[in-house]
């Protein structure tokens, strides 16, 4: 709705709730982000550095040899670690957890001799997702993928039991599992457990026995998995140990929480910290009072005023032309405003504010009035009051809370001013009946205005300066309190330029509308 | 007086357009503020409302644009469309004034199809859902104008609240959605959309609003 005061609060305390809301939210997507990351590395690494091709490949030739010597293992592992760690040093999101993953790794080179035995499909796949991931995507694709992607590090763990399961044969693991390619990876590509059940279940029906052991195998050692994870995690060996120390690394998931909360911690500081220059910051204060808006609708406005008064010119009759063309210089005059910049700020008129601005809006002759406007004032020169009582009584605001009042109370008229300016644009142009000649008078009432406006906005920007030099001798702050000061100055003559643009807009208004009620009689 | 960024990634622009009296400041009030606003006064020329929202975690600004339904505002309303990335067309679903509805969104929809950009998204509201007893417009017929003409379409009720964040919302997605598979470019003029704007301007060089030339005559 319009710029009010209550309208500007309210703005405000949604904002607030908004960034109360993304805070929590964002704290709990942290930490399964983390956590899924880890788990995710844990497993299968990503490998920007080693193209996961590479790797596949290299994979898919220890498969088909069945024969994994130890040392392989560990150069496979190597690999991905290394490929791990540079992936830890850039890139988005996994900064610092990749480490996690490569500590994980370490251990899993000693504790988990199988863990590569047969990556197979699972991996494969993995492998496409974690390098999809990698690049720079948007949220909303991470969150759709994010169920996907659960079901398919788990298939890394189940498959990796598969070989366990069934020692005696493990081509045939790995071929009967190729064979349930359909049934079983199908599966995985679903959401949710019931998915993986049913996933499984179509698995048992083509391995058959083995595909029993591989469900109760599988379950088993995702038990056993998740057991020794945790040691490692809580016990730490030596590897892990050095990692960590190493490059200041997460060691546990309560860490990992911990980090989580300083992050939403600074991000609601930064919130708070924005929030905080907003207050004191002229443009932002003008625009929540909805002034930058009302100007460009004024704009838009003038615009196509413009536009119309050029085009009603080039084709009017010379005859009548004349006597409009007089007229609509004579209103043109009015608005040079030659006098403004010699107007002295002299204190006595400030009584005469709400008076003022009464008359010469009144002289407009519409049924927009400026009581917003004196509303503002009002409460500006009461501020000021209360504040020098204030400070003879010995208590005393800091200059940073009068520089922020100082700043959005000039946001506030300035934008107040363009409303009523905007408003009266509008209904000139649906007004009926004005006598053409009355148009200069409008005219005058607006450049008096402006002029009442501008003068007022000098003296506030004096009296606030007075204030702030006041409650500095208190504070003794006083090169803080003289850049307050200047800038208290540079807002009040930008709040100056926004009004007296703001009036020039007018000026295709009115001779739009002095032609229509010239072409109208 | 270092200033921070905005914390909204875009600025969508709307306008809110439709006969007189079919609720247009009351949706925008109970989109805004969540409450009904019973004895709502004439609009005079626009007014205007903003909401910060999210839409796939990035946080939107809309700065809707309240048009005057009053027919002597019709000319002046005109010069708002430009720019507008979401038109919200509404109607009353009571009112089917000697069945002059069609007659009536059709006009409203030739001015937002004329006055906008060809990729502004145009949502249909039919206002009022509450009274449902004194209902003239069914769902279907207004269903029909709207799959006919390519506009999306709900019907709401400012009073209750019901579907009123939807429409608003769904408008915004719409026109994310737009972005992100580029039909929207960002860079055209009166795309109805600022991307990231620029950090608040403090300085004085950079506040001063564009002077306008005087009018030659």
């Amino acid at each position: 709705m319009s710029a009010s005061d209550d309208d500007f609060q309210f703005e405000n305390v949604e904002e607030d709730d908004l960034v109360a809301v993304t805070k929590k939210q964002s704290s709990t997507e942290d930490v399964e982000r983390d956590m899924k990351a880890v788990s995710l590395q844990d497993a299968h690494p990503p490998s920007p550095a080693k193209s996961p091709a590479e790797i596949r490949d290299q994979l898919a030739k220890e498969e088909v040899g069945q024969e994994v010597t130890e040392e392989k293992k560990q150069s496979v592992l190597q690999k991905l670690q290394d490929a791990d760690q540079s992936a830890a040093s850039g890139g988005w999101g996994w900064k610092g957890l990749g480490n996690v993953g490569s500590n994980l790794l370490s251990t899993a080179t000693s504790s988990v001799s199988t863990l590569t035995h047969s990556f197979g499909e699972g991996f494969d796949k993995f492998v496409e997702t974690v390098e999809y991931s990698l690049g720079a995507e948007d949220p909303e694709e991470f969150a759709k993928r994010e169920y996907a992607d659960v079901p398919k590090s788990k298939e890394g763990v189940v498959t990796d039991q598969v070989a366990p399961a069934s020692k005696e044969e493990p081509i045939a693991t790995v071929d009967s599992v190729d064979e349930s390619d359909e049934g079983w990876f199908g599966g995985w590509g679903m959401k949710g457990i019931n998915t993986v059940v049913q996933g499984t279940t179509s698995a048992v029906k083509k391995t058959g026995s083995l595909g029993k052991n591989l469900v109760t195998g599988g379950l088993g050692v995702l038990e056993t998995i998740g057991k020794k994870t945790y040691n490692v995690l809580a016990e730490g060996d030596h590897g892990l140990k050095s990692t960590i120390q190493g490059s200041r690394q997460k060691s546990s998931l309560s860490q990992m929480l911990r980090e989580a909360k300083e992050k939403a911690k600074q991000q609601s500081q930064q919130d708070e910290e924005y929030e905080e220059t907003r207050k004191a910051h002229f443009g932002a204060q003008f625009d929540d009072f909805q002034g930058l808006v009302q100007l460009e609708a004024l704009e838009m406005l003038s615009n196509q005023c413009e536009g119309r008064v050029q085009s009603v010119l080039a084709t009017f009759d010379p005859e009548v032309l004349e006597v409009l063309k007089k007229e609509l210089v004579s209103i043109k005059d009015v608005f040079e405003l030659k006098d403004l910049d010699e107007d002295d700020e002299d204190e006595d008129r400030d009584h005469e504010f709400d008076r003022l601005m009464n008359e010469y809006i009144g002289q407009v002759g519409l049924t927009v009035t400026a009581e917003r406007i004196i509303n503002v004032q009002e409460k500006m020169r009461k501020w000021i009051m209360e504040n020098s009582q204030e400070l003879e009584e010995g208590t005393h605001r800091p200059p940073k809370e009068i520089h922020e009042f100082a700043i959005q109370f000039l946001a506030q008229i300035t934008a107040c001013s363009i409303e009523m300016f905007h408003k009266i644009g509008q209904l000139l142009l649906t007004e009926k009946n004005a006598p053409l000649t009355s148009y200069k008078n409008k005219a005058n009432g607006l450049a008096c205005a402006t002029r009442v406006l501008c003068t007022e906005v000098g003296i506030v920007a004096t009296k606030f300066s007075q204030r702030l030099n006041a409650a500095a001798a208190v504070t003794e702050e006083s090169d803080f309190v003289n850049a307050l000061i200047t800038n208290v100055y540079l807002e009040a003559t930008n709040s100056s330029t926004y009004i007296q643009d703001g009036f020039q807009l007018l000026l295709p208004v009115l001779q739009q509308s002095a032609i229509e009620a010239h072409s109208a009689k | 007086m270092a200033a921070g960024p905005y914390n909204y990634s875009y600025i969508f622009k709307y306008i809110i357009i439709g006969d007189m009296g079919v609720g247009k400041s009351c949706l925008l009030h109970q989109f805004t503020e969540k409450k009904f606003m019973a004895d709502c006064p004439h609009t005079i020329g626009v007014e205007f409302g903003t909401r910060i929202i999210e839409v796939a975690g990035q946080k939107i600004k809309l700065q809707i644009w309240d048009t005057a339904g009053q027919e002597r505002f019709r000319a002046v309303t005109r010069s708002y469309y430009r720019g507008a990335a979401g038109a919200l067309m509404v109607y009353d679903i009571t009112t089917f004034i000697v069945r002059s509805t069609y007659n009536h969104l059709s006009s409203w929809l030739t001015d937002a199809r004329n006055l906008t950009n060809p990729n502004t998204v145009i949502f249909l509201i039919g206002n009022k859902s509450d009274l449902e007893a004194q209902r003239d417009v069914t769902y279907e017929e207004a269903k029909q104008f709207a799959d006919e003409n390519g506009l999306m379409f709900l019907e709401c009720s400012a009073k209750t609240g019901e579907n009123v964040e939807e429409a608003f919302l769904d408008t915004a997605k719409k026109i994310y959605q737009n972005i992100q598979d580029g039909s929207l470019d960002l860079n055209a003029a009166e795309s109805g959309v600022q991307h990231k704007p620029t950090t608040p301007r403090n300085t004085l060089s950079n506040d001063q609003p564009q002077s306008k030339d005087g009018c030659a005559c």
